[in-house]
């Protein structure tokens, strides 16, 4: 298991810190499917899983959560960014939940931040809050 | 709470079961999704009676 910042996301902080462009990270999604580490050249939440919409059943498509941003200390003031978000297991099944990702967009994206885990059976109802810590140092 | 840390970057997963389903974990909370009659805080009480419904709604 691992959670990590992409290649894509270190680009997408350079493009932000530059001024350049780029957009930030606002959303989360998440993926059924047998797990595996979550690696930096990753660019998706495959490619052993799938990412699946909130009705778990589904995967064309993405209909990322929207992630609330803040700051706090790890080790300085404001060293790590946080991004939280809620996930609710909705449509005619449940599934079993093994990845999770945080993206620059509602729909498809960029990945910042991807990790994996051990499987969490959802039924129909069931939600995943999710909170995503990068520290910079 | 579950977290998948890897150097300075890390992960926090907090499940949340519906109350509809899982009334145990749900004590003295509003069931979030108000598919129980009467909506409102679950009380230890009530579980035994929740879960009943949910069995006849089967």
């Amino acid at each position: 298991m691992a959670t990590v910042v992409t290649n894509g996301g270190q680009a997408i902080m350079t493009n932000l810190l530059t001024g350049l462009g780029g957009t930030v990270p606002s959303h989360i999604g998440w993926g059924t499917g047998v797990q595996t580490t979550a690696l930096v050249t990753d660019t998706g939440l495959g490619p052993t899983t799938v990412e699946k919409l909130v009705d778990l059943s589904t995967s064309a498509g993405t209909d990322h959560t929207a992630a609330t941003p803040t700051r706090t200390i790890t080790t300085v003031t404001n060293d790590t960014e946080v991004y939280t978000g809620t996930r609710t297991a909705t449509g005619g099944a449940g599934g079993t939940v093994t990845v999770a990702g945080l993206f620059d967009a509602a729909s498809g994206g960029n990945l910042y931040v991807k990790g994996d885990f051990v499987g969490i059976a959802l039924a129909v109802g069931d939600s995943i809050a999710f909170t995503f810590n990068i520290k910079h140092s | 709470m579950n977290t998948i840390s890897t150097g300075g970057v890390s992960l926090e997963i907090t499940v949340l079961r519906c109350a509809c389903f899982h009334p145990e974990d749900h004590v003295g909370e509003v069931c979030p999704k108000a598919r129980i009659e009467p909506h409102g805080p679950v009380t230890e009480n009530q579980i035994p009676r929740v879960l009943q419904f949910i069995k006849r709604r089967k």
